[in-house]
């Protein structure tokens, strides 16, 4: 870059600063030669340049000073500190007992300490108004865990009670498991559809008796074993041959009392009647015919046997659940409902509860969906 | 939980002088501390409870643009018209005029007895800076009652 008149101050500026090279250096002194006029406007260059002061802080050694006492001896200089260091627990007993003697023998010195004494803070109690607010709720936390709990408990049983099928006993209420379809067990002991009652000799007969007392009562249900019963058929069918109309069956109840087998804990001792259920039969109760027909006993549902004592106290149950909800005006389905929200909420599932409606907007089933299932079931007529 | 509440009310209202203030930054330090307890050592829940409340209260002293390191006030400053009862109060005012770092440090130092290494841990200062401030806090404080002694 040429040097002209424009630019010659920003060369002299470098060349203060000695930032020129020797060559760039070289070109402003011929420029000055031949431009003097320029030279007669400069200062001195001697004096642009500032010497740098040497200046030293008069408390340097303060800044370095340290604040530990590891070695220290207490002096009128460090008196301070270690007035400081003592309130603050940091000396040692020698460096303490220093102090202390110092103290003691110099009032000025004691009225010094007695100041230092007094920089330290009181604590004083300010109660914090809010405490309660600061507790964390467990109890709220257990209440809600609770409820969840019961929630989760009473949507499993609702959903098992939605998921069978109950003994529906039509006509009669004279209900014989299916051999076929069900097999026997010591619960639901096999009878045998389209059997002669007589024929019972060969084959126990294992009844459930339902006795419609009364039009609108709760009907009685009962589980007799086989060895009672077969006594029973043995005398009913005695009584057949002696073309007695009805059999009264009241002895049954007694029986039951003498019998190990019948199971008196769960229900009250009913009279049970064949004898209704065989005056249904005309042929048989009317004994118009010399020739005894076979009983014709109702086709039902397989999986419809003898009640046990679970599905008797089911029906108390159901009945408990049944009144309570009427009294409480509580739906089943928001019961159901209530406890799929605890089975989410204890298991992050995302189970819902769906109910499918008829065309009269009547519920008729419910649906179980989540992302895993889906199933739907209609809804039982009691429920 | 009740001393610690009561203590740490204290410091928080010493500091930011606004009762409502000081109750939220409690009720907030209580609330992480809940939270957070899983991973609170027993030993240290009282050193959470100041850890987190000092920089609550650093968070809402800033918020409110209450937040200013100012130098301490000069003894001149000190308004002469005043009358002050006892020491206490003397000392009171003293402390509100410090520089924030050194009133925290010296109120954790006096009102709860925390060590150095606590203080530092709590206000995230070395050990040496919590020293400096709390020998400078005396002094300040010394002088300030020293002067105010006279004016009386």
């Amino acid at each position: 870059m040429d040097i002209n008149r424009n630019n010659y101050e920003a060369f002299l500026l470098d060349l203060l600063e000695g930032r020129l090279s020797v060559k760039e250096e070289q070109k402003l002194n011929d420029f000055l030669k031949h431009h003097p006029e320029y030279v007669a406007d400069l200062p001195d260059l001697d004096l642009l340049s500032l010497e740098r002061p040497r200046l030293t802080y008069p408390r340097r050694d303060q800044l370095k000073k340290e604040m530990t006492l590891a070695d220290a001896h207490i002096s009128a200089a460090n008196f301070d500190l270690f007035s400081i260091a003592r309130m603050e627990g940091d000396l040692s007993s020698q460096q303490e007992e220093e102090h202390r003697y110092m103290v003691s023998v110099d009032d000025r010195r004691l009225k010094e300490w007695s100041a230092w004494q007094n920089t330290r803070l009181v604590p004083e109690h300010i109660p914090f108004p809010g405490k309660k607010k600061l507790r964390r709720n467990k109890a709220v936390n257990g209440r809600v865990l609770w409820l969840s709990i019961l929630s989760a408990a009473a949507s499993l049983t609702l959903v098992l009670v939605l998921l069978r099928i109950d003994p529906v006993v039509p006509g009669s209420g004279l209900s014989v498991a299916d051999p076929e379809k069900s097999p026997p067990t010591l619960e639901q002991p096999t009878a045998v559809p389209e059997t002669p009652l007589y024929a019972a000799e060969e084959t126990p007969l294992t009844a459930v008796e339902e006795t419609p007392r009364t039009s609108d009562k709760e009907v009685p249900k009962a589980v007799i074993d086989k060895e009672p019963l077969l006594a029973l058929q043995e005398d009913a069918a005695v009584a057949v041959k002696n073309q007695e109309p009805e059999i009264m069956l009241e002895t049954l109840a007694e029986l039951g009392e003498s019998s190990p087998q019948i199971i008196p804990e769960t229900i009250e001792p009913r009279p049970l009647r064949i004898a209704g259920q065989l005056s249904s039969n005309a042929e048989l109760a009317t004994g118009s015919s010399d020739r005894i027909e076979p009983l014709q006993l109702p086709q039902v549902s397989p999986n419809l046997s003898s009640l046990s004592v679970a599905q008797l106290t089911e029906l108390d149950r159901k009945k408990l659940i049944s009144d309570f909800a009427r009294e409480h005006d509580i739906s089943v389905m928001s019961v159901a409902n209530a406890g799929i929200n605890g089975i989410n909420k204890l298991t992050g599932s995302d189970i819902s509860l769906l109910a499918s409606r008829d065309e009269n907007g009547e519920v008729s089933g419910f649906r179980l969906k989540s992302k895993r299932f889906s199933f739907s079931r209609p809804l039982a007529r009691e429920q | 939980m009740d001393a610690y509440a009561d203590n740490l009310y204290r410091f928080v209202l010493k500091n930011l002088k606004n009762e409502a203030m000081a109750a939220d930054v409690v009720q907030d330090t209580f609330e992480k501390l809940w939270i957070k307890l899983e991973d609170v050592s027993g030993l240290k829940v009282k050193t959470y409870l100041f850890t987190s409340a000092y920089h609550t209260m650093i968070d809402y002293i800033r918020k409110e643009k209450r937040y200013a390191d100012t130098d301490p006030v000069t003894l001149n400053e000190a308004n002469e018209s005043e009358h002050y009862s006892d020491l206490a109060e003397i000392l009171e005012r003293a402390v509100q005029n410090l520089p924030e770092d050194q009133k925290v440090v010296v109120m954790l130092r006096d009102y709860e007895g925390y060590s150095y290494r606590e203080i530092a841990e709590i206000t995230k200062l070395s050990e040496s800076q919590v020293k400096v401030y709390i020998y400078r806090a005396r002094v300040y404080l010394k002088n300030y009652i020293g002067s105010m002694e006279q004016v009386i």
